[in-house]
């Protein structure tokens, strides 16, 4: 279906049939792959910390926990790929099991906060008037605040804790993104197309689900994307300030924030986890990138 | 134009109620109050009875709402409360720390756009080769590597290997610049850094879009070089949005502030409502928190307007 | 004109760099200097060809460190204060040199310098400079060396007070003030003269219980106090209080002049009577004080100026200590002593490492009165449970206390040297094998007794302590929770006395006398928070406070430690870290009592004793 030549992201997605798509999505790649190789060498690196996270036991022994106090600061080596901390434990494990933990951060803030950002974005859009100003109001307001200090606020108020840490920063991501969502949906609302099919007779629910929501699929792909770096870097800022993912879990945000007060005694208990931030949270950037290159040309790099 | 500043104007009053109110509501549901914080060292020798008078002569005991209404009924008085760590009122905390993040936002935008904008230029003229693509990691650089461990680096490389550190005793900028701009260049290189990857890509994605229009392609047919082009006819107008995005970049410099102002010594805001919120100051968060917000409004208010006036095809309503 | 702009720009921020990288660039330092260091034999200073007596060998050599001392805490051991070569004027042997400016790390920031208001503790850690009292503590290196022996036993003399004499009943303490005593020449008290009317409005204040929290304790026991002439001030107790004449020294007593209260200006500058006056104050940043030019004692202080920087980041202030932009850093905190001791910047230092009471002395706090801590076994298997040398090692590079005793050192049994795990009792002897058999004889077989660690965060720098206790205590059959709060919530459980489990968490002192230790643990008192209830201890705890004689309390203090020790009374001792002086090698009578306080100069008026010794000091220093 085509919507004529509104500017918008939502007009460019095509209609997906899935009969077609199991067929597609290799000769997809390989396209994907060839024009844009920053997403595609992104999306790798992101299938592998996925793997990771999810079979960690292959990769390592001995679990995230376990202590060796006598083995304290030792530098990388054969037997320690990435060295071990301040009391013993394997650094390399640690990263991977951490892997897991900002995934989960990522996942959450993404499940919970994107899905109930989108959610709202979409009420307030279709629906409109009163409910509509008043959702835009409390967000406006809310997002006076600046996201770090309202999660400072949260997490200090619950306490730290994994779980307090992912609400928090779910919670903080909800304003902006709902006026994105929001006002995908306010375009294409705008469009005759919906207007018939208001007219034949369709339903409001059956209209959202039916040709609302995907065209606001792609806005809220790419913007997951990008939450999940920031949902990785904003734990690893709370870490830092006594608020984050408690130890002994082994959280990069935590072990970055442990391990810098060693760098000059111990530089890998700081350099790997930083890397394995700034890494992920790259390929989530760069991935988002590639997908909204892929969705619609046009928006090649704004935002 | 100013019916539309106006009600922008009375529209901020209730936002700024609204947001002051959640931060009032979150604070004031903690265990563990500003008393306990304080007394710290010697909490143990005080008896429960001493707490209920410490807690009374602050006014912790009051019911939430008669907090709430008499603390606005403070503010629009220009009396924001006094803060409940140092007795002082929270205004002058702030008015004294206010300078300082400025400062550094200022300093932080002004490399951002340094570094953003030609970069983003670059990235837009070469779209699709190598240095689009090096420009465009770079810029993501800038916001993936967390600030806190760029921050401890900096420090310790200056240190060790340089034997130098910003000096300390934060000095005003027009009493002493020198001083000033030594104390706030690496924080600002810092922040700068992080700014300028949203710049980047803004100038990039408007320049990308200029450059298909139409005039650009008469100004190249014309015979003019490509050097006039871009700087002369597209950047001019591609500028024009990025403007528009300072006014949601005050949020990043607020919280880089949190973590470099701790970092290199600055007393700035960041730092200032960072440790009202592990006190559990509520004075001044509140403070911090309301004086913050006003100011990301005032910047919204003011980049739309200037957006408005730089493109005449823009109307507000 | 876009292009030029531009440039501007870019220009702009080229001379910007410039700036920022011009100053202080000095090449890489080449050879570290290591911390001064003597050994039993004396040193002589080469100041320009003039032989200066060395100290007397006696001296050094009278303080024999213990062996098990030099096993179990070789750092302590090496850079104990009495193997510092300390400039021989500080001995008495020369000249102590006048001026020059000390750069001081501000660790906290005061809140007000009324130190009778509600949070006026956060002042005292650095009011002494700024103001007087009527006793202080007393470190002289002098009488350390010449035989008193403990440079932190916990001495005192009289700064405002002259002389002062106990009545025999111990109920009537007298105080002749130093006569001509005047108040700093600023507004609003214009060096004034200080008179006994002074120290009693100020005692008034401080004992008043709706003005202040902190120190309304210390005078709970006082009757009344009045001043009987010009000079002299009279107190009248209700009981015989040996712990007054200790508590009263406490910097928590600092006297402000009446103007400054009325009229405000004390809750922004310090104004007092002390060795120096402030300058510049930005609360958060710095403070910069100058020499008082009519300071009452003679000849006092020796700095022209003190600068005090407020570095919040524990990285930056090491930083600033190797850079010179302070003179002094001193800090308990292994993994900081290490980066100093392997590199402490081109200015050089000296160091001296000390044991540390307060602030540092951790512990697992649980309540006595609950299961299943009510039953010994249980506190005995945990406390077998940790292996202290190997976490000692782990977690301290080797340097730390095996464990405390309730009581400070020099109050048990007036001790120059802490205990050692070599006079623990059995408790402290790493077998996990023996802690799991006591378990299941207690009832508890292994795995079924869930127990929650509460704990604070800083900035995630107390990770590694409790992360390995824990192991440790899960590895006898413990099953363990963490449970991370911040710092104001611990302390708000702490003083309800009312958690569930263990609470991972350091002492903090309320004071320096024994009292304040030792009521901790009697049975009803405010501050027992663990439910301790031990008729034999009460016993001695009643009896040090009514104690006036010195060496005796010292007794009851030891008795009091014993007894914690083989009962473990509410806390099972950790590994206590120590606390490293760095300075640099010019900066003399720089010592501090921080045995008592985690802030090193608390109380203390060591900043008036302090000088810089000039042939110490290497050209350019710029001080």
């Amino acid at each position: 279906m085509e919507f004529g030549q509104v500017k918008n992201i939502a007009t460019a997605f095509p209609t997906v049939r899935w009969g077609d798509k199991a067929k597609k999505s290799w000769k997809a790649s390989k396209t994907f792959a060839r024009r844009q190789p920053l997403g595609a060498a992104s999306a790798l690196f992101l299938i592998a910390m996925t793997l990771a996270a999810a079979f960690p036991a292959l990769l390592t022994s001995g679990g995230p926990y376990a202590i060796h106090p006598l083995e304290s600061f030792q530098s990388p080596s054969a037997h320690n790929l990435a060295g071990t901390d301040q009391i013993g434990r394997d650094v390399f494990t640690r990263l991977i099991y951490g892997a897991r933990i900002s995934l989960q951060v990522g996942i959450m803030t993404v499940g919970i906060g994107l899905t109930t950002a989108s959610l709202l974005g979409i009420l307030s859009g279709f629906v409109g008037g009163t409910f509509d100003t008043i959702v835009q109001r409390v967000s406006d307001a809310l997002q006076t605040i600046p996201g770090i200090v309202l999660a400072m606020a949260l997490v200090s108020l619950l306490q730290p804790s994994l779980t307090n840490v992912m609400f928090a920063i779910s919670f903080v991501i909800i304003p902006f993104n709902q006026r994105v969502v929001r006002s995908a949906v306010l375009s294409i609302k705008e469009n005759p197309y919906i207007e018939a099919a208001k007219v034949i007779g369709g339903g409001r629910m059956r209209i959202m689900l039916v040709h609302i929501l995907p065209n606001v699929v792609a806005p809220i792909i790419v913007l997951a994307s990008i939450l999940f770096g920031f949902a990785i870097l904003t734990e690893a800022s709370l870490s830092f300030l006594g608020l984050g993912t408690p130890p002994p879990t082994p959280s990069w945000g935590m072990m970055l924030s442990e391990g810098r007060q060693f760098t000059e005694n111990a530089w890998w208990l700081s350099i790997f986890p930083g890397l394995a931030i700034t890494l992920a949270v790259l390929a989530f950037n760069l991935f988002g990138d590639a997908l909204r290159d892929v969705l619609d040309p046009r928006l090649r790099g704004s935002r | 134009m100013s019916q539309y500043v106006l009600k922008r104007v009375l529209l901020a009053v209730p936002t700024l109620l609204l947001a002051s109110l959640v931060v009032f509501s979150l604070v004031r549901v903690v265990p563990g109050d500003i008393i306990m914080a304080t007394l710290g060292d010697h909490s143990q020798n005080v008896t429960p009875e001493r707490l209920a008078q410490l807690r009374h002569q602050i006014g912790l005991d009051r019911p939430f709402v008669v907090q709430y209404v008499s603390w606005i009924g403070g503010v629009l008085r220009g009396d924001l409360g006094n803060s409940l760590w140092t007795q002082r009122p929270a205004s002058s905390e702030l008015l004294k720390a206010l300078p300082v993040t400025v400062q550094l936002g200022v300093m932080g935008l002004l490399i951002a756009w340094v570094i953003g904008i030609p970069v983003g230029v670059l990235s837009a003229v070469r779209s699709g080769k190598a240095s689009d693509y090096v420009g465009r990691v770079v810029s993501i650089l800038g916001i993936a590597v967390p600030d806190f461990w760029i921050a401890t680096v900096v420090i310790l490389v200056l240190s060790v290997q340089f034997n130098y550190l910003p000096p300390l005793g934060y000095a005003v900028l027009w009493q002493d610049p020198l001083k000033s701009i030594q104390q706030f260049l690496w924080p600002a290189l810092i922040l700068g850094f992080r700014l300028s990857a949203v710049i980047m890509r803004m100038t990039r994605s408007t320049m990308l879009e200029v450059i298909q229009q139409d005039y650009i392609r008469t100004a190249r047919s014309k015979g003019l070089s490509e050097r006039v082009v871009i700087y002369r006819h597209a950047l001019k107008n591609a500028l024009i949005p990025v403007v528009t995005v300072i006014g949601s970049q005050v949020g990043i410099i607020v919280g880089g502030a949190v973590i470099l102002e701790t970092i290199f010594s600055l007393p700035g805001v960041g730092r200032l409502t960072f440790q009202a919120i592990t006190l559990r100051d509520y004075t001044q968060l509140q403070a911090n928190v309301l004086v913050i917000a006003a100011m990301v409004v005032m910047m919204n208010l003011v980049t739309d307007v200037a957006y408005a006036w730089l493109d005449p095809r823009i109307h507000y309503r | 004109m876009r292009k030029s702009l531009q440039f501007g720009v870019l220009a702009l921020a080229c001379v910007a760099v410039a700036i920022g990288c011009s100053s202080g660039s000095a090449p890489t330092p080449t050879a570290t200097p290591k911390p001064a260091t003597s050994t039993a034999s004396p040193t002589a200073t080469a100041s320009g060809g003039a032989t200066v007596v060395a100290t007397p060998t006696s001296s050094s050599s009278l303080i024999q460190i213990p062996a098990d001392i030099q096993k179990e805490m070789p750092l302590l051991a090496k850079y104990h204060w009495s193997k510092v070569d300390w400039s021989p004027a500080n001995l008495g042997k020369g000249q102590k040199t006048y001026g020059g400016v000390l750069k001081m790390n501000q660790p906290t920031v005061p809140t007000t310098w009324d130190t009778a208001t509600k949070f006026g503790s956060t002042t005292a850690l650095i009011d002494t400079p700024f103001f007087s009292r009527l006793l202080t503590y007393d470190e002289s290196l002098t009488n350390a060396f010449a035989g008193a022996g403990n440079l932190h036993k916990l001495a005192f003399k009289g700064d405002l007070a002259a002389s002062w004499d106990i009545s025999a009943d111990g109920k009537t303490y007298t105080f002749h003030l130093v006569q001509g005593i005047k108040y700093q020449n600023i507004p609003p008290v214009n060096g004034r003269e200080l008179t006994s009317e002074d120290v009693v409005y100020n005692i008034r204040r401080l004992s008043d219980g709706s003005k202040s929290g902190a120190t309304a304790d210390i005078y709970k026991n006082m009757e009344s106090v009045e001043a009987t002439d010009k000079y002299t001030v009279v107190f009248h107790m209700k009981s015989v209080d040996g712990a007054f004449i200790y508590s009263i020294v406490s910097p928590l007593n600092n006297f402000v002049p009446k103007e400054a209260v009325d009229d405000g200006s004390i809750n922004s500058m310090p104004i007092g009577s002390g060795p120096y006056i402030a300058k510049e104050f930005v609360p958060n940043d710095h403070l910069y004080a100058e020499k008082n030019p009519t300071y009452f004692k003679a000849g006092l202080p020796y700095l022209d100026r003190i600068e005090w920087y407020f570095i919040p980041d524990p990285a930056t202030r090491i930083a600033a200590f190797r850079t010179g932009k302070i003179d002094e850093y001193t800090y308990r905190g292994w993994n900081d002593a290490r980066q100093l001791l392997d590199n402490c910047g081109s200015l050089g230092c000296s160091l001296y490492v000390n044991e540390q009471n307060s602030g540092s002395n951790y512990y697992f706090g649980f309540q006595m009165n609950k299961k299943p801590f009510d039953e010994p076994r249980v506190r005995q298997a945990i406390a077998l449970s940790i292996d202290y040398p190997a976490a000692i090692t782990a977690l301290y590079g080797g340097n730390a206390r095996v464990g405390f005793s309730a009581v400070p050192s020099d109050w048990d049994g007036g001790r120059m040297f802490p205990r050692t795990q070599a006079d623990a009792p059995e408790w402290y002897h790493y077998n996990p094998d023996k802690a799991k058999q006591l378990l299941k004889d207690a009832g508890y077989a292994p795995g079924s007794l869930n127990v929650n660690v509460w704990m604070s965060t800083t900035t995630g720098s107390m990770a590694a302590e409790p992360a390995l206790y824990i192991e440790y205590l899960k590895a006898i059959g413990f099953n363990v929770t963490p449970k991370l709060v911040d710092a104001a919530t611990l302390r708000t459980m702490y003083n309800s006395g009312n958690w569930e489990g263990l609470l991972y968490n350091a002492t903090i002192s309320g004071g320096s006398d024994l009292n304040d230790w030792a009521s901790i643990m009697e049975t009803g008192a405010p501050s027992n928070v663990f439910g301790i209830s031990d008729p034999k201890l009460d016993v001695l705890i009643k009896a040090q406070r009514v104690e006036l004689d010195r060496t005796k309390r010292e007794q009851i203090g030891k008795q009091i430690a014993d007894y914690d020790y083989q009962n473990i009374m509410g806390r099972v001792w950790l590994p206590s870290p120590l606390f490293y002086h760095f300075t640099r090698p010019w900066v003399q009578g720089l010592v501090g009592n921080d045995v008592y306080y985690w802030s090193t100069y608390w109380g203390l008026n060591v900043l008036e004793d302090t000088w810089l010794d000039r042939t110490r000091m290497p050209a350019g220093a710029d001080r």
